[in-house]
This record gives structure tokens, sequence and C-alpha cells, in this order.
């Protein structure tokens, strides 16, 4: 087994959290929706990693609002430490796509939730206080 | 705050861990006694880092007996995600080197560890390998 540590950026804006769409053809979990996420650097803090990725991924610049308590969940083979945070767009530039991702949509948690999204989605918006824990 | 991942590394030995004590130079935690552990390199597994780990802090070849859930804590002024592994030696002489980073080693009971200035979190570390203090 081998345990990963990523983390999540759940960026929200009036109400709804950027999901991203994984291209059909990758192979973990090809086609499924995700926050933002991605690995540490080494020495990086995971406040300025999750910033780097979102930046990386969409184009978009976000400022923190809150960081939730990190947990782990074994999805696809492999067991994740997963440290979310919530942010928010700093100003209204368009989303620019990386080539990991083929989709993206503002959606609100209820809608999130009915998605079929990568392991640990309900955890990271129940860690970050978006959704009641108990939704989980 | 600044929240970091790392990986720590109880190498256990009959009936005693590994605590290793960091240079009195060191801006994070001077002179204090930690288990062996350090960042995740990107892309790195849990697992493959507290073995790179205990080789180039201890030059021991180890191998992981079981894993503790990872968990939160604060100290020095950050914030550190903890994923702690219990370990052995591959070996049985057991021969630490220290190699970087540290001027003493001792193997302790856990309850000599309390006696210890360690780092924090190692009442968290032992508790979630099941190593009771």
């Amino acid at each position: 087994m081998k345990t990963l540590a990523i983390v999540a950026g759940l960026v929200m804006k009036e109400g709804r959290v950027l999901m991203l769409k994984r291209r059909r053809d990758r192979r973990h979990a090809g086609g499924k929706w995700e926050p933002v996420c991605g690995f540490f650097e080494e020495h990086e803090a995971a406040e300025v990693a999750v910033v780097r990725e979102v930046f990386e991924e969409t184009g978009i610049q976000v400022d923190m609002v809150r960081p939730g308590d990190a947990f782990e969940l074994y999805d696809d083979g492999a067991n994740w430490i997963i440290k979310p945070f919530l942010l928010r767009q700093r100003c209204t530039a368009p989303i620019v796509l990386d080539g990991e991702h083929e989709a993206f949509v503002w959606a609100t948690p209820d809608e999130v939730l009915e998605m079929d999204c990568v392991g640990g989605m309900a955890e990271d918006l129940a860690a970050v206080g978006v959704i009641e824990p108990a939704s989980v | 705050m600044k929240t970091l991942a790392i990986v720590i590394g109880m190498v256990y030995r009959q009936g005693r861990v590994l605590m290793l004590k960091r240079e009195p130079g060191k801006r994070h935690a001077p002179g204090r006694w930690e288990p062996v552990g350090g960042f995740l390199r990107r892309h790195e597994a849990a697992e493959r880092a507290v073995l790179r780990q205990a080789n180039e802090r201890a030059g021991l070849d180890a191998r992981i007996v079981r894993s503790g859930g990872a968990f939160e804590c604060e100290d020095g002024g950050a914030w550190w995600i903890v994923k702690p592994f219990l370990l052995e030696p591959v070996s049985s002489d057991a021969r630490v080197e220290l190699r970087n980073g540290h001027v003493d080693f001792k193997w302790v009971t856990p309850r000599e560890l309390l006696t210890l200035d360690c780092v924090d979190g190692i009442a968290e570390d032992m508790q979630a390998l099941g190593l009771v203090i």
C-alpha cells in the first residue's frame, strides 16, 4: 500500500464550489470530478501548495478562508492523507484549465454530492465546514 | 501558520525505540530528541519516505511493521501533519550511524521516553502506533 499526502482546494464563489473534471484518458479516476488538488513539494507549506495548485490548474488567484483538519482515506488503490482548505477567488479572472482537466463547473454543495467524484469529496466539504459532518 | 507534512519512524527493537538528539544549532527544536523522520519528497509515498529517512538519519535499513493514522499537531510555531510508522531494523545488530542533523542517539523504553526532552507529538506518535506510554 502506498500512502500519498495531498492538498485539496475548495474554491467557493457565491455559495458554489469550483469542481474540475479529470480528463477521461487519465489512468487514475479518469472522467471523475474533483476539487483542485495536488502534491506538496518537498519542504513546501500546505497553504502555499494549495494556492499554487489552484493557479496551475485553473489560472485564478485565491485567498485563504480557512483550513480543515487533515484526514486519511483509501481510494483507487492508495491511501491518501488529504489536507483540505476553503479558498475564495480574488477577482473575476476567467478559468483556464490545464491539460489535466476537460471541464469545470461551479456547483452547490448539494450538487457536488450528486456528482461522480473522486473519493473523499464529502469529507473535504465537511472538514472545511461547507456541509455538516453528519452528511458524510 | 505554516502546515507541513512529515513522516516519522519509531524504530522498535527489543522493547526500545530509537531516539535521536537534534543538533544544538538547529533553528527548530535544537537539542531535543526525536524519532527518525522528515519531509516527503514530491510524489513520494510515505512508506518510501520513512524508510529513506531511517537510512539517511541513522544509517539503518529498516522495514515497516505497521503504520498509525495521520494526525496534526502544533510545534515550534508550525502546524504539522504527521504520518507515523513503526519500523524494525532489518539486521539484528541494528548499528546506528548518525548521518545528518543529529549529535547523539539512544534506544529507550517507552517509560524512559517520558523523561527525555522531546519534540512535541511524541505521545501522539506512540498512541497512533499502539505503543502505549
